[in-house]
């Protein structure tokens, strides 16, 4: 049941230091990059508060602007990131900059969303974290390898070691993270169990 | 593991499959939708020439968090929002989804119609394309928000991959003194277990202090429990859940509501049930609270100095230096005072019934502050509850008091219409998340329960609610 198309092993390519605790996904896209039937545009809108001035001219100290980092494919982020609102278009706003996340903690339902999308999302310690920072942040041109069989992000002959759940690890390593396909295949289950639930059948 | 919990024997009920160790395909009683998280699931349906669903009848769609509250909303607001509001009305149609749109009305937030109506019971499992979904567990289910992918997974198979949560007994003991409302326990909740360490947990909550809560009250208390990232929170169900749903349209009647009673009994923690981790919150101990930060874990008793960042843990510092510099508040200032520019009456966290009743209890009599002119919202989470405030003449009070009564939906809590706070103005909020930027692009939001922002609406600043003299 592996799937060869949506296999996942390897991200590849330097790394943006944005490193705040409890960046929420309003921080991640404003409410108003919601207003959309599609996922067109919701790039646009990723961490705009952090990319702009308040009369919206972008800032120029800020590390999401900064020329070295253009570019960048892994996004490093820090505590309880994600935290707040389920909308999926936090982590496609991502997606469309980033091929994965390397964090020292997710909230819940990001994390999900992230794996339901197929974007890794992984953890470092937090003393990995600062390992991470310093190589990046000393040469932005560091190219890193985020390697989800090896288990570890490798960088200029050295490497740190990634956690991630198991059974995504294995569904990105699979292909299998997409699970729309599983679940429907399971449909004559799933009407067995609709059968037998007293809220469905009325008690 | 935790055994013999509402969690274990709700889960275990739906099972459809494992899908990986831990890991398990259940099935879904009911998904609510609306209309910002939805469209690109109906979206991907269309474009895979999905023509039907298997299970419609257990969808449930309205708009809520984009629809505007008033005629000057209505005028202002983008095309983009009643494009949204057509989209969810025409993808019920073609799916054979039920469809509660302004004109049934039966429209508001989706957290608080689905109890209303009675859709939401005891025992079940229950999604929805919002974090606040949380809020049903009021009722003693399993309810947590999901991705607009896993809505499109929930649409085409009725089921979702789960994967096996710990659970986190949140022991409630003592008596709720005078002042302090569910929104306070919620807040101290968090500050107690931590703002993160929710994450791969369902909270379950009890003690004597939470016995005779209401079913509002319930809700009020799990709607927040995500704002502690827990993936679920819930009350076990008892008479007072039972009495909420007796009569309600979506509730069944006579014999089958004898029956369904004993299955909700049936599912509760049992006096075996063994949980993950337990946490003692003595309620006794509790003051009127407010948020300080920029997340709600960043809070205080009214009555308390705001710390110094190294006074907290050492993880918390970072975003306390954060919280402070765009707040604008310092260490060691007191809440109490704060000049406030906007008061927000509403939201799934606030804007049922009773929150209205407290907060017309206090304005009763009285007037807002003059600089708050235009200023305080006042937004009933359905247009139910509009019509029983209504009813209880708690409209007048509002407008005698010089508020602005709203219709109902999300409004200023996320901001996504045209109620929206411009510059830099300190919010007054009975909603749920005090974000950077979420209710205004610089605004700032200070979470408190629905009487003391209406004592801060009368004031123009933050006070004790426990001072005011209520008018009969």
């Amino acid at each position: 049941m592996i799937k060869q198309d949506k296999i996942i092993r390897i991200v590849e390519g330097r790394a943006m230091p944005f490193t705040e605790d409890d960046v929420d996904t309003d921080v991640i896209i404003p409410s108003r990059y919601l207003a959309t039937i599609t996922w067109d545009d919701v790039g646009k809108g990723l961490l705009w508060s952090r990319k702009h001035s308040q009369d919206g001219k972008p800032l120029e100290n800020s590390v999401l602007n900064n020329p070295s980092y253009a570019g960048a494919k892994l996004l490093l982020a820090g505590n309880n990131f994600g935290c707040g609102s389920s909308r999926e278009h936090a982590p496609q706003a991502i997606k469309c900059h980033f091929d994965g996340i390397v964090a020292i903690s997710y909230a819940g339902i990001f994390d999900g969303n992230c794996y339901a999308i197929g974007l890794p999302a992984v953890k470092v310690t937090p003393e990995n974290m600062q390992v991470l920072l310093r190589e990046t942040q000393g040469n932005p041109n560091t190219a890193f390898r985020l390697d989800l069989e090896q288990k570890a992000i490798s960088y200029d002959g050295k490497s740190v070691p990634i956690d991630i759940n198991e059974i995504n690890r294995q569904g990105f390593l699979t292909g299998t993270w997409d699970e729309r396909d599983t679940l429907v295949g399971n449909l004559p289950k799933t009407r067995e169990v609709a059968a037998r639930s007293p809220y469905v059948v009325g008690y | 593991m935790a055994k013999a919990t509402l969690y274990n024997n709700v889960i275990d009920a739906h099972i459809v499959d494992q899908l990986a160790p831990g890991k398990f395909q259940v099935f879904v009683d009911r998904q609510y939708i609306h209309e910002v998280t939805s469209p690109q699931a109906f979206g991907s349906l269309k474009k895979d020439g999905v023509t039907e669903i298997p299970f419609p009848q257990l969808n449930t769609a309205t708009v809520d968090h984009i629809v505007p509250t008033d005629e000057d909303g209505r005028r202002r607001n983008p095309l983009i929002a009643s494009l949204m509001e057509k989209t969810l009305e025409e993808n019920c149609r073609m799916y054979g989804i039920e469809f509660f749109g302004k004109e049934s009305g039966k429209q508001g937030i989706v957290h608080i119609i689905g109890p209303e109506i009675g859709l939401t019971h005891p025992g079940t499992v229950i999604v929805c394309g919002d974090s606040h979904t949380s809020t049903h567990g009021a009722f003693g289910n399993i309810a947590y928000g999901i991705g607009t992918t896993q809505v499109e997974q929930v649409l085409r198979a009725q089921s979702l991959a789960h994967k096996l949560l710990k659970v986190r007994r949140i022991d409630v003991d003592g008596t709720i003194p005078q002042g302090v409302e569910p929104k306070d326990i919620a807040i101290n909740a968090i500050r107690q277990v931590g703002v993160r360490n929710g994450a791969g947990y369902a909270h379950e909550f009890g003690g004597s202090a939470l016995t005779n809560l209401t079913m509002e009250q319930r809700m009020t208390i799990c709607n927040m429990g995500v704002e502690g990232n827990a993936a679920a929170t819930y009350f076990n169900p008892d008479q007072i859940t039972f009495d909420y749903l007796k009569g309600r349209e979506r509730v069944p009647k006579d014999s089958a509501f004898d029956r369904a009673i004993k299955h909700w009994i049936s599912i509760a923690s049992g006096s075996d049930a063994q949980y993950d981790e337990i946490v003692k919150l003595d309620a006794g101990r509790l003051s009127p609270t407010v948020t300080w930060g920029t997340n709600p874990g960043q809070a205080v008793f009214i009555d308390e100095a705001l710390p110094q960042v190294d006074s907290l843990p050492e993880g918390d510092r970072n975003s306390a230096v954060k919280a402070y510099r765009y707040m604008k508040f310092g260490a060691g200032e007191y809440m109490n005072g704060k000049e406030i520019d906007m008061v927000f009456l509403g939201s799934c966290t606030n804007g049922r019934i009773t929150d209205l009743i407290n907060a017309a209890a206090v304005l009763k009599g009285y007037q807002i502050h003059p600089k708050l002119k235009g200023k305080v919202l006042v937004v009933p989470g359905s247009q139910q509850v509009r019509r029983e405030a209504e009813y209880l003449g708690l409209d007048k009070i509002f407008q005698e008091a010089g508020a602005e009564w709203r219709e109902a939906g999300c409004s200023m809590c996320l901001g996504m219409n045209t109620d929206r706070a411009q510059g830099d103005v300190l919010i007054a909020s009975t909603s749920n998340r005090n974000y950077e930027g979420r209710q205004g692009d610089v605004a700032r939001t200070v979470l408190m329960s629905p009487s003391m922002a209406a004592y801060a609406a009368i004031n123009g600043k933050i006070g004790d609610v426990r001072n005011h003299s209520f008018n009969k």
